[in-house]
């Protein structure tokens, strides 16, 4: 899709930050699953706050 | 425990000060001392004297809106005003006049308040500042960071501009700056104030607040914006926590505090909560909502965005729809795993920053899970969480307590926050002051 595309090729410097940031992301949603994991929340999708 | 606004409007009442000399005062020292500190990005002569005059006659006629009527505040430059361009400290958003008012601007308005200027802040509130904006000053000492992402609101609060800034806060962002600049900031019950108007950065946690000089202040703008007074409560039962990762110092001076309330609170125990988990959860969804606002922004105005945040909302753009659900879910099972530790408190207390201002530099290089770690928490969890002065450090740099209460019971969180901060020595003003109040 047109929207998804980047606008403009990332620099050297922006292709290092945003692997750092992905990297980062990755660490926080793997420490999510290791909860979730533990918790056995698959039969149940509550997510009303 | 009244603070400087009630005293402000018993002028106005008396007619011992006019609305008008107060919006002229402020208006200058946001152009002038405001300006220097990078607080301001804009100031509203004309419209702040229209107003300040509208509410003189108000006062003529014994007929003042609220306690807030006359009053000069300032809002964070993220929530649009109306025949202003709303410029979230960024050359992003388009740069047009806006044809109506946010729904909280409305909200002042019909209290009375005078809209003096629009505040600085970091780039649509997500952590770094545009090199072209540049950073809020801290008017404690200008070569450290007063934080964000409600920096500029903190800055001008802090020297004395305006007497309240409205600010936005999503992980932190009313409350680090708050306890950065010395100043008070209170995240209200998520939705308490519609973010209708906001530019939106993870409208999940997206709260509107309050930044001001003191508790006592935070207690009138809340009441004057219609929030209920609060109930009595005999003896406060509170919790106590550390995270662990609080400097000497500044545990210190934020014990000092509790300590002090000793005889007039039950301590409840203390219990142990994942706040990595809670912080992780927080950090996914404001990533993952983050990019979705910005989708089609940052396609359209790429070389708007400084390249920091701009890669950074690229970035949300992998986490999957699966773990934005698990975070999710995870911040419902949080929510009750909360209710049950504080059932036996009624407030929770803790420092609202594990250390103080440093560098600009020492701020960059900072990572956005340890600076949200201590605040994260009560936005995913929407609870109300008010920061108060805690004194300074060694080197002469505020640290901050922060105090948490059940959803709802804003009132009464703001009024304990007020006792803390009336059993406490006064905060003294910092180098940089307007010397207005």
């Amino acid at each position: 899709m047109a929207e998804d595309r980047l606008p403009a090729p990332l620099s050297a410097d922006e292709i290092k930050i945003l692997t750092e940031e992905l990297e980062g992301l990755a660490r926080l949603t793997a420490r999510l699953k290791r909860a979730s994991a533990v918790a056995n929340w698959i039969d149940g999708w509550d997510v009303r706050l | 425990m009244s603070g400087a606004i009630e005293s402000l409007h018993q002028q106005y009442v008396n007619g011992t000060a006019s609305p008008v000399a107060q919006a002229e005062q402020h208006l200058a020292a946001a152009a002038s001392l405001g300006r220097d500190l990078n607080a301001f990005t804009a100031v509203l002569g004309e419209t702040a004297l229209a107003e300040a005059e509208a509410s003189y006659q108000r006062y003529r006629q014994e007929r003042p809106l609220s306690a807030l009527d006359g009053v000069p505040i300032s809002v964070k430059d993220l929530m649009h005003v109306r025949n202003t361009v709303t410029g979230a400290g960024s050359y992003a958003y388009p740069a047009v006049k806006q044809s109506r008012d946010a729904n909280i601007i409305k909200k002042l308005h019909r209290a009375g308040a005078v809209i003096i200027g629009k505040t600085n802040l970091l780039e649509f509130a997500f952590g770094l500042v545009h090199p072209e904006v540049g950073p809020a000053q801290n008017p404690w000492d200008r070569d450290l960071t007063i934080g964000g992402s409600s920096s500029g609101s903190a800055a001008a609060v802090a020297a004395g501009i305006g007497y309240g800034s409205i600010g936005t806060d999503t992980a932190g962002s009313i409350r680090n700056p708050a306890a950065l600049g010395g100043v008070a900031g209170y995240k209200p019950t998520y939705g308490h104030y519609s973010a209708e108007g906001l530019i939106p950065l993870s409208p999940s946690l997206d709260h509107i607040g309050w930044l001001a000089r003191s508790a006592a202040d935070l207690v009138t703008l809340y009441e004057a914006l219609g929030g209920r007074p609060p109930l009595q409560q005999k003896r406060p039962r509170i919790a106590y926590l550390d995270l662990g990762y609080t400097q000497p110092e500044v545990k210190a001076l934020v014990d000092a505090r509790v300590n002090q309330m000793a005889r007039e609170v039950e301590v409840a125990e203390s219990f142990a909560f994942d706040w990595e988990l809670s912080n992780a959860a927080a950090i996914t969804i404001i990533s993952a909502e983050a990019h979705a606002v910005h989708r089609e922004l940052l396609t359209e105005r790429w070389s708007g965005y400084s390249a920091g945040t701009r890669v950074r909302l690229l970035a949300g753009a992998g986490i999957s729809a699966a773990d934005y659900m698990r975070a999710l879910q995870i911040r419902a099972t949080l929510k009750k795993e909360w209710r049950r530790l504080t059932k036996d408190a009624d407030f929770v207390l803790l420092p609202t920053l594990p250390g103080v201002a440093g560098s600009e530099e020492e701020a960059l290089v900072e990572d956005l899970s340890a600076a949200t770690l201590y605040t994260s928490t009560f936005a995913l969890l929407g609870l109300p969480t008010v920061s108060i002065p805690a004194g300074l450090n060694s080197q002469g740099r505020p640290a901050g307590l922060q105090i948490a209460g059940n959803w709802g019971q804003d009132a009464e969180v703001l009024a304990f926050a007020a006792l803390v901060e009336s059993r406490s020595e006064p905060m003294p003003k910092p180098p940089y002051y307007a010397g207005l109040y």
